[in-house]
């Protein structure tokens, strides 16, 4: 508002001392010429004020000068306004002394020299006026002059002089400042109308700098008249406007601290309050209030007054908004503990508890500022304390105290619950206050109670690690011995129920491991209830085991398991301890737990599961025993497991054991060891079903390292013991003895087994197949024919082949042929037999055509012929088959056929026109007979192949009937034991290409004069095994009588260029009355490697 | 000429000098990097050095496990809790634990003796493959089986070890339960032992 005006008594009281203070000053001034009185100034500021005044004085003496000599000139009227302005500089600066000399008081200032200088300005501004009435500097002139008659307190003569100036210079700068200046003195006479007019005169001017405040007074004008909504907007406009002027065009005033009384914009949005308060909602004013302040001290001093505003009008949402910005943003300081006051109060008023844990935050906050000012007394800081410390616990007690219940059980879905936003509200208002008032910190009286709401807030959130936590700073501080057990225990639960839940950090998690331990043992130390104890004791457990300590866990584990079965804690212990065993991957340790508990006691409905568990460790260990020795140098898993085994006899797990280690030596073809532990099983478990397997399976282990005998044994306990598989397991051991050279060895032990019913299974159609290729080898055909014709109904394919051939033998060629249409009509047959069914085919057709005896009639001659070609193609069909024996067999017979076929043709008498062809034809039946034969003998020089029918063809002259010669074998004498080559047997059964070891057991097996195993052992080897092993067979061949081996033998290894094959071969050639071939074999087969061994 | 045939056999003796030496020298080591060697060599090397470290870290672990042994054995002597006639056995356990630790040791030795056997023996295999240096195998490969011999009947003696401790348990858990509701003595050192 404007300088307050001096009243009328007071200007004659200083006309007096004025007076009074002349006479004075002209008594001292006369009494003390020349010399120097003491002056009630300092000197220094003296000096300089009465300069100002010196300064004055000159300038107006000069500008005197300058008056009386600028006559006429156009400057002349500026130099009187100066004049004037002079004039106000000297009273001013008289002014100014008289203040320093008095000090800031309400008493009147004694200086007579103002007035008088005054009254001389407003002359030379009347002069000015009056001599220049058309001068552009009327507007200052009349200005400067109405300033005067203010400062005189003259206040008509300043209206004239304003309202003059309006009138003559409506446009003119200093207009707005004197509507102004006469607006606030309309205002304070009381004229409302006549100041709003004058002030909107200003305001509705353009840009000025007295604009704002001309808006602040007319806000002012509004609020006297009552219209609060008009002057809000006048005072939002001062401050705006004048915001506008200082960062505009009065910014260089502004930064010079040039016409600081203009910005009102403080004032402004402080004075609006009132009227703020009353007719603007209490939403979004604090906002409002931040947007129109420019800077925060602003701010703070417009919500202070507005707060306060609120607080008379008992609008609680105001005082509420109000006071929460001021304890955000206005410096500490006593005024906000009323702050915090009025905000507890309207919270609570309210209910408000929305957002509880930002205003005890809040309420915290400003208290460390406040607290921690300098220069704040005890007292004072205690006070501090105490009431912020009231307010927040207040505002978090009932925070939580509005909330709707917890549900005592699980809620029901129409029990209401407290929404999770409200409860986490409240957990940071305890939070707030408790990470205030603390030990260490701020002293809190309501610390233990916050801490067990705390508890049951996050507890209701579910948050358990954090209640956990809180239980237990509860535990460490409560007084009441009780009390910290049940916080103990309440932590321990909840710490618990932390880490079963997971999803925590890993320092969380090491938190809660640790606090629950120390919790517990808190409570180890005192007296559990029985719902307790086993509950801690689990979560003690359960914590080391989420650590990874499972062996201490394990321990812990297992004594809850037996000191609470059948509860819940003692059942989820049991499964933990063995969990944690099976984690350290100790299954040794686990099976041996899991009995133990089941020894010892755990609930019977868990018992099944632990027994499943147990046995499943147990079988575990077995297979991890093998195959971990089997990864250890040197390591033999199957002495481990038979160790392993003893430790567990007479158990299932023992029989596994032995079974694995069984396993584990038929891995490494370990023959002894395999018998050994089938020993072993037979003997510790007679009754075991694996046995058969097991005989079976070391019936073809030895049989595989060529141990006949052992293998014979085998496969007789391995069909004692399984009756229903003795045919299949005694047909392997016949077929063992047959390829060993024992045929009627072989033919009596599958005789018993054989009967029709048998005959039509799978099973014994094999045996029987293996009978008929063994009947027929062996035996003549009458003997096969007995052996064989009782299985002749619904004889399976291999049987009817064999029968084939035994009827062609016999002369039943209408049966034979009947027979052999399996030959054709069954593609699986093995192809020996498939060759015997064609060859019987064959036989068939050359039988019948050799008792045709065509007459000269040309169809019989056509049929005879079409007779000769179906069985020149039977034979060679059987030929190209390439069976050694049958196809050798088929040249042979062809050749005899294609001979007796050209000899009966040249014979016949063909009428004239077919006598050539005849003659040609009989000529070529003659040139088939020939190669046929020679084909024949070129499978011994070409293929090595000396079979009977080959050896036939060797003399020159084709077998003379369809039988094939047998060639049994010598019985077997020598018997090497299966120590004889046991290493090369273990080597070959692992690597049957091993053909090194092969012809070392063979080797060995002759030189201990068991031949009969040399040549089983070195047949292995014929193919890829290279000379000296062919030669070896042969020489095993020759010595068992096997002459078809012996000549294949050495002819494959005079096929390689080996010398002794050479001379073996011819050796054997002789022997069987082959002269004539053992001198061609040197031809044949040209030496290339000296040496080998002699036969 | 006698001074040309001496030097010539000077040289030659100093150009043998270094295959000579070598045969009876320790092992040197190869690098992964030496350029000499082509892949799979570095490889076979890298795996011997690979499992060298391993049976170093087992035998630190199986080393620490030993002192936690120990250190439960003294803690129960320093502060047995009262548990009667059923303390002994539990001192058994911690025994009969220690030993097996103790056992676990030996065989994480031996194991490493073993490794460190292997990749010497695997130095000397792939320097003489590869015509770096010559070494007598024969004494590295024994030296290698006896090693590994030696490994085996460590590990072998584990499972004995382990019986007791399983034996020692089930004795001390059969006591335990004997306890009854004084089995809380049991559980007030739990957590320090």
């Amino acid at each position: 508002m404007s300088t307050p005006r001096p009243p009328r008594r007071a200007a004659r009281a200083l006309a007096c001392s004025l007076s009074l203070s002349c006479s004075v000053a002209l008594s001292l001034a006369l009494s003390g010429c020349g010399a120097r009185g003491a002056d009630a100034l300092d000197p220094p500021l003296a000096d300089t004020l009465k300069q100002r005044i010196t300064k004055a004085r000159n300038a107006i003496e000069e500008t005197r000068r300058a008056i009386a000599r600028a006559q006429g000139t156009p400057y002349l009227a500026e130099l009187k306004v100066r004049l004037g302005e002079l004039f106000s500089d000297e009273a001013r600066a008289h002014y100014q002394v008289a203040r320093a000399r008095e000090g800031v008081s309400d008493r009147p200032l004694h200086a007579p020299q103002v007035k008088t200088l005054k009254r001389k300005s407003i002359e030379a501004y009347l002069l000015a006026l009056r001599d220049h009435p058309d001068s552009p500097l009327r507007a200052r002139a009349l200005f400067n002059m109405g300033q005067e008659h203010r400062e005189l307190g003259e206040y008509d003569e300043m209206r004239a002089a304003f309202e003059r100036l309006a009138r003559e210079a409506p446009d003119d700068p200093l207009t707005s400042e004197a509507l102004l200046v006469l607006g606030g003195d309309a205002f304070d006479r009381g004229r409302l109308e006549e100041a709003a007019a004058l002030l909107e005169r200003v305001v509705a001017g353009p840009p000025h700098r007295v604009k704002g405040s001309a808006h602040y007074k007319l806000a002012w004008v509004r609020v006297n008249q009552d219209r609060c909504d008009a002057a809000l907007v006048s005072f939002e406009e001062a401050a705006r406007v004048t915001g506008a002027w200082l960062e505009g065009p009065g910014r260089e005033d502004a930064r010079a601290g040039r016409y600081a009384e203009l910005d009102v914009r403080r004032l402004a949005l402080t004075d609006m309050a009132f009227c703020y308060g009353k007719e603007r909602p209490e939403e979004g004013a604090v906002e409002h209030l931040r947007a129109l302040s420019h800077d925060r001290p602003t701010f703070v001093a417009a919500l202070e007054r507005l707060s306060r505003r609120y607080g008379v009008l008992e609008r609680l949402k105001g005082v509420r908004d109000t006071s929460r910005a001021l304890l955000d943003v206005a410096p500490g300081g006593d005024r906000r503990l009323e702050d915090a006051q009025a905000l507890h109060g309207a919270l609570k008023q309210l209910k408000d508890y929305s957002a509880v844990g930002a205003d005890v935050e809040r309420l915290c906050a400003s208290l460390r500022r406040a607290a921690t000012r300098p220069g704040l007394d005890d007292a004072a800081r205690a006070q501090l304390v105490s009431e912020h410390e009231r307010y927040a616990r207040d505002l978090a007690v009932s925070a939580l105290a509005a909330l709707p219940a917890a549900p005592a059980a699980p809620a029901a879905p129409a029990a209401p619950a407290a929404p999770a936003p409200a409860l986490l509200e409240v957990a940071r208002a305890h939070e707030a206050y408790l990470n205030t008032f603390k030990p260490g910190g701020f002293e809190g009286e309501g610390r233990l109670d916050l801490l067990s709401n705390l508890v049951e807030v996050y507890a209701r959130l579910g948050m358990d690690f954090e209640a956990g936590r809180r239980a237990f700073e509860r535990s460490l501080e409560a007084q009441d011995a009780g009390e910290r057990r049940d916080d103990s225990y309440e932590a321990v639960t909840r710490f618990q129920a932390a880490l079963e839940g997971g999803a925590r950090g890993a320092a969380d998690r090491v938190v809660a491991r640790a606090a629950l331990r120390r919790a517990a043992a808190e409570l180890l130390r005192g007296a559990l209830s029985p719902e307790q104890r086993p509950r801690v004791r689990f979560a003690i457990a359960q914590s080391l085991y989420s650590e990874g300590l499972l062996e201490e866990a394990a321990e812990l584990l297992t004594a809850v398991a037996l000191s609470h079965p059948g509860t819940e804690q003692g059942d989820a212990a049991a499964r933990l301890a063995l969990d944690a065993h099976q984690q350290r991957g100790d299954l040794q340790g686990l099976a041996a737990a899991g009995e133990r508990l089941a020894r010892l006691g755990v609930s019977e409905a868990l018992r099944p599961r632990l027994n499943a568990v147990v046995a499943a460790a147990r079988q575990q260990q077995v297979d991890d025993l093998a195959l971990e020795a089997a990864g250890l140098d040197g390591g033999d898993p199957t002495e481990e497991l038979l160790g392993f085994a003893q430790s567990n006899a007479n158990t299932p797990l023992g029989e596994r054991a032995l079974l694995n280690a069984f396993v584990a030596a038929r891995g490494e073809a370990d023959l002894p060891g395999m018998r050994r532990v089938a020993d072993l099983i037979a003997a510790q478990y007679p009754r075991s079903e694996q046995l058969v397997g097991v005989w079976s399976s070391l019936a073809r282990a030895a049989a595989a390292q060529v141990d006949l005998d052992g293998a014979l044994a085998a496969f007789e306990r391995a069909a004692e013991r399984a009756p229903a598989q003795a045919l299949a397991l005694r047909a392997a051991a016949a077929e063992l003895l047959a390829k060993a050279g024992d045929e009627e060895g072989a033919l009596s032990a599958l005789r018993p087994l054989l009967t029709p019913e048998v005959a039509g299974a799978a099973e014994g159609r094999a045996a029987l197949g293996l009978y008929a290729a063994l009947a027929t080898r062996a035996r003549p055909a009458e003997s096969a024919w007995a052996d064989l014709a009782p299985f002749r109904e619904s004889a399976p394919p291999e049987l009817s082949v064999a029968l084939a051939y035994v009827q062609v033998l016999r002369g039943q060629r209408d049966e034979a042929e009947s027979l052999a249409q399996v030959a054709v009509s069954v593609e699986a047959l093995p192809a020996e037999l498939k060759a015997m069914g064609l060859y019987a085919f064959a036989e068939v057709y050359g039988a019948n055509l050799r008792e045709f005896k065509p007459a000269s009639d040309v169809d019989e001659l056509a049929e005879w012929v079409s007779l000769l070609e179906l069985a020149e193609q039977s034979y060679l069909k059987v030929a190209r088959l390439g069976d050694p024996r049958w196809g050798a067999a088929a040249l042979s017979r062809l050749a005899a056929l294609s001979r007796d076929a050209g000899a009966l043709m040249a014979s016949f008498a063909a009428p004239p026109a077919l006598a050539a062809p005849l003659k040609a034809r009989a000529e070529a039946l003659g040139r088939q007979a020939a190669q046929a034969l020679k084909t024949c003998e070129e499978l011994a020089w070409r293929r090595g192949l000396f079979t009977p029918p080959v050896r036939e063809c060797l003399k020159g002259a084709p077998m003379a009937s369809a039988e094939l010669a047998r060639e049994p074998l010598a019985p077997r004498a020598g018997r090497a034991g299966a120590e004889v080559g046991a290493a090369d047997r273990a080597l070959v059964a692992r690597n049957p290409q091993d053909f090194k070891a092969v012809a070392r057991l063979g080797a060995a097996l002759l030189a201990a004069n068991d031949p009969h195993l040399a040549r089983l052992a070195l047949a292995q080897g014929l193919q890829g095994g290279g000379p000296e092993l062919a030669n070896l067979y042969g020489v095993s061949c020759a010595r068992v009588g096997d002459w078809s081996g012996a000549l294949e033998g050495f002819g494959k290894a005079a096929l390689g260029g080996l010398e002794a094959g050479v001379v073996n071969a011819q050796k054997a050639l002789r022997q069987l009355g082959l002269s004539a071939a053992a001198e061609r074999a040197p031809k044949e087969w040209p030496v290339s490697i000296q040496g080998g061994e002699l036969w | 000429m006698v001074s040309r045939a001496l030097s010539l056999c000077v040289r030659g003796a100093l150009a043998l000098a270094p295959l000579l030496l070598s045969c009876g020298r320790p092992v040197a080591p190869l690098s992964l990097s030496d350029p000499r060697l082509p892949a799979e060599a570095r490889q076979g090397i890298a795996d011997a050095q690979d499992e060298l470290v391993v049976a170093e870290g087992r035998l630190a672990d199986a080393e620490g496990a030993v002192a936690r042994a120990q250190g439960a054995l003294a803690r129960l002597a320093a502060a047995p809790p009262a548990l009667g006639a059923a303390l002994p056995k539990l001192e058994a356990v911690e025994q009969e634990r220690l030993a097996l630790r103790a056992a676990e040791r030996d065989y994480a030795a031996a194991d490493l003796r073993r490794a460190r056997a292997r990749l010497s023996l695997m130095y000397a295999q792939t320097a003489l493959r590869y015509d770096l240096r010559v070494y007598a195998l024969a004494p590295l490969e024994e030296a290698a089986a006896a090693a590994s011999r030696e490994a085996l009947a460590a590990r072998a003696a584990l499972r004995p070890a382990q019986a007791r401790v399983e034996e020692a348990l089930s004795a001390w858990w059969e006591a335990y339960r004997a306890l009854g509701p004084e089995d809380a003595r049991f559980w007030e050192g739990a957590l320090t032992r």
